[in-house]
């Protein structure tokens, strides 16, 4: 189960950094947060508090941010493209040594107490990856959510006795990166600066 | 009570939004703004003296702004041309940021102090893209995915430390409650280990601690001058409200001597990183706001060297820090005002303004000079260093003060008292009500004054300080 999980978070998450063409790597961040979903539900639905934050949530992440970002696209075709910020071989490199490095985590004694760290590692570690492997600022924000939906994953898998906090971070989490991200984004592309090399200005 | 104390500033904030007519409204805004202010008082009693502490100063410098973004926008106003550069949103979203630091402070627990963390966010993002310039934009982007990373790096730490607390008895509807956590007496284990080194990362990254401290120079040189104030003054100090949270579990599970090691350098590396940044900088504001960084720095060094003396310094510091800076900033929108500029070289009308003869009043409020609070602070910090003989950090802390301290000084001296005639035609020109503003602006610098002669040991606040600094180490 825990192998399985991975590999399919592995090959979802590796999907988000190494392409570059913004729908496939939606689909693949909506990929990851119904799996996410999934796994965190047993746990949600123990309560009834739990199981509405956790409908909130998952309307959130796996609706409703989506179709934000597909309005966005839509809008603006040219954002389609995510502008990789290094080749694709650095690419598949990173989300290689991103497995090496969650699979290490598991070998931690921290991790031993807790279940599927390396998995919730993974995921994390490639929202963090997606920040910096792209230099459309669209990217960011789709690097936010996979870094939102390994914390939800976390909170399932560390605290399962606190579906209510979990979910609600969780939700806030979401809402704050997409209302946020998606209303600078679109002042940030009607000024002509979606490519993070534009947004220099202030340095030092 | 808590939940009214909480919800007034944004309710204030609503409810003045609905009167049509100008002054009416200004009127409204400033008596709610009022109120909200003195909603501490109803909360004594039923939360403890570290979490009053920050409410007051939440709320003083909340109202502060209010009266001074008032009286900022009765005079000079060009909207940008993005859909929240409007009046009314400022102050929707200042009410909305007074609301949530007070839900940071007033939680009694980590998911609720968390919660107001990332509700500040929702706030202040817009807020600090409040102009709608390219610049302001980019550092509202900067701070939105810096902050995000930073607070969902400390959700991954409460989760952890919820997840301790669980396995070490803690019912499930106290497991984020620091009342309950810290009657535990849990083992150390790795777990706590790295949820509290998460915590204070991600808390740190809001503070804008060394080296996560990319977005406060944009942010905090990019807002306008009120929300710059309750950035640095306030934001930050909620931050660090919740590392001291994260300490006092951390000592209860007997469990701080890594936290503390931890804390004593991430302290350290800020001031010293703080102060060499601090000389190359030309804006005003984002001079301001590396010296918050340096600030934070002191903060968490003395939080880190620990002991009832270090905590009880880096409360005071907190206080006092909260009124310079953010009477200093609230100076520097009314010197910007004056000169037109935000460059602090050459030319400047510093010591020919009223203004200018404030600001290097708040220079030496921020330099640690007596008898301002800071210079009492940092005297104690280095103190409790010497007492924890932490000697290597605070060699390294001690010289990025001195730097800082340069760096101020430098700029102060960087006047020219004979202005041109054009700078004082432009003086000529500060539109009229900017009293209010400079009053305001006194009123914290004069806080900050106070709060150096009311902390010595034996009064009032040194007293409670010390008797808080106590339980936090407990």
């Amino acid at each position: 189960m825990s192998t399985t999980l991975y590999a399919i978070l592995a090959v979802l998450s590796g999907i988000m950094i190494a392409d570059t063409r913004a729908k496939r790597v939606l689909a693949a961040y909506v990929a990851i947060a119904i799996v996410t979903t999934v796994v965190t539900f047993p746990g949600a639905s123990a309560t009834l508090g739990g199981l509405l934050l956790f409908g909130i949530a998952t309307v959130l992440k796996v609706v409703l941010a989506p179709i934000g970002i597909v309005w966005f696209l839509r809008r603006n075709p040219e954002a389609e493209d995510l502008r990789a910020g290094a080749p694709l071989p650095i690419r598949v490199l990173t989300v290689i040594v991103l497995v090496v490095l969650s699979r290490a985590v598991d070998r931690l004694p921290v991790a031993a107490a807790l279940p599927l760290q390396s998995t919730v590692a993974f995921v994390i570690l490639c929202g963090i990856a997606m920040l910096l492997m792209h230099r459309n600022v669209l990217a960011d924000l789709l690097g936010l959510l996979v870094f939102g939906a390994g914390i939800t994953l976390e909170g399932a898998l560390a605290a399962p006795q606190l579906p209510e906090a979990v979910e609600l971070g969780a939700a806030f989490d979401v809402l704050v990166t997409t209302f946020i991200g998606l209303a600078l984004l679109r002042t940030l592309h009607q000024r002509g600066l979606l490519d993070v090399d534009r947004l220099r200005s202030l340095r030092g | 009570m808590i939940a009214v104390a909480v919800a007034f500033p944004l309710a204030g904030s609503l409810v003045a939004a609905l009167f049509r007519h100008r002054d009416a409204r200004r009127i409204i805004r400033i008596i709610l703004a009022g109120i909200a202010a003195c909603m501490p008082f109803v909360v004594v009693g039923r939360v403890d003296r570290l979490s009053l502490v920050f409410a007051v100063i939440v709320s003083v410098l909340g109202f502060l702004a209010t009266v001074y973004s008032t009286d900022m926008f009765s005079v000079s106003w060009s909207g940008g041309d993005v859909f929240w550069s409007r009046k009314s949103v400022y102050f929707v979203l200042l009410g909305l940021f007074w609301s949530s630091m007070l839900l940071v402070v007033l939680a009694q627990g980590f998911g609720t102090l968390w919660f107001g963390i990332a509700a500040t966010t929702l706030a202040t993002a817009f807020l600090v893209g409040f102009s709608g310039e390219d610049a302001a934009l980019e550092a509202a982007w900067k701070y939105l995915v810096l902050c995000s990373v930073g607070i969902g790096i400390a959700l991954i730490g409460i989760v952890l430390l919820a997840s301790a607390a669980l396995h070490a008895g803690v019912t499930p509807e106290f497991a984020l409650s620091w009342e309950a956590m810290s009657r535990l007496h849990a083992p150390p284990n790795g777990v706590v280990h790295l949820a509290t080194a998460l915590m204070v990362i991600g808390f740190g990254t809001k503070a804008g601690l060394f080296p996560l401290h990319a977005w406060l120079p944009d942010a905090h040189s990019k807002a306008p001058a009120p929300v710059s104030g309750l950035l640095s003054g306030v934001l930050v100090s909620c931050a660090l409200y919740g590392i001291i949270r994260t300490l006092q579990i951390a000592g209860a599970w007997h469990d701080a001597a890594t936290l503390h090691v931890l804390l004593t350098w991430f302290g350290a590396c800020s001031i010293a990183a703080a102060g060499m940044l601090m000389l190359v900088q030309r804006d005003l504001k984002r001079l301001l706001a590396y010296s918050t960084v340096e600030h934070a720095g002191i903060v968490v060094f003395a939080l880190g060297v620990g002991g009832r003396l270090g905590i009880a310094a880096a409360l005071l510091h907190l206080v006092a820090h909260a009124f310079a800076k953010s009477g200093t900033f609230f100076v520097a929108g009314i010197t910007q005002l004056e000169t037109a500029a935000s460059g602090v070289h050459g030319g400047s009308l510093w010591t020919t303004t009223v203004g200018g003869r404030l600001l290097l009043l708040g220079f030496a409020a921020l330099g640690g000079l007596p008898p301002f609070g800071l210079f009492f602070s940092e005297f104690l910090v280095a103190l409790a260093a010497i007492e924890a003989h932490a000697w290597a950090a605070l060699t390294v802390a001690s010289l990025g003060v001195v730097v800082a301290f340069g760096a101020l000084i430098r700029t102060g001296l960087q006047v020219n008292p004979t202005a041109s005639g054009d700078a004082r035609r432009t003086v000529a020109a500060i539109p009229e009500g900017v009293s209010v503003r400079l009053s305001i602006a006194s009123a914290c610098v004069a806080l900050a004054l106070a709060v150096g002669t009311a902390a010595i040991p034996w009064t009032a606040l040194g007293t409670t300080l010390t008797t808080i600094a106590g339980e936090i180490q407990r």
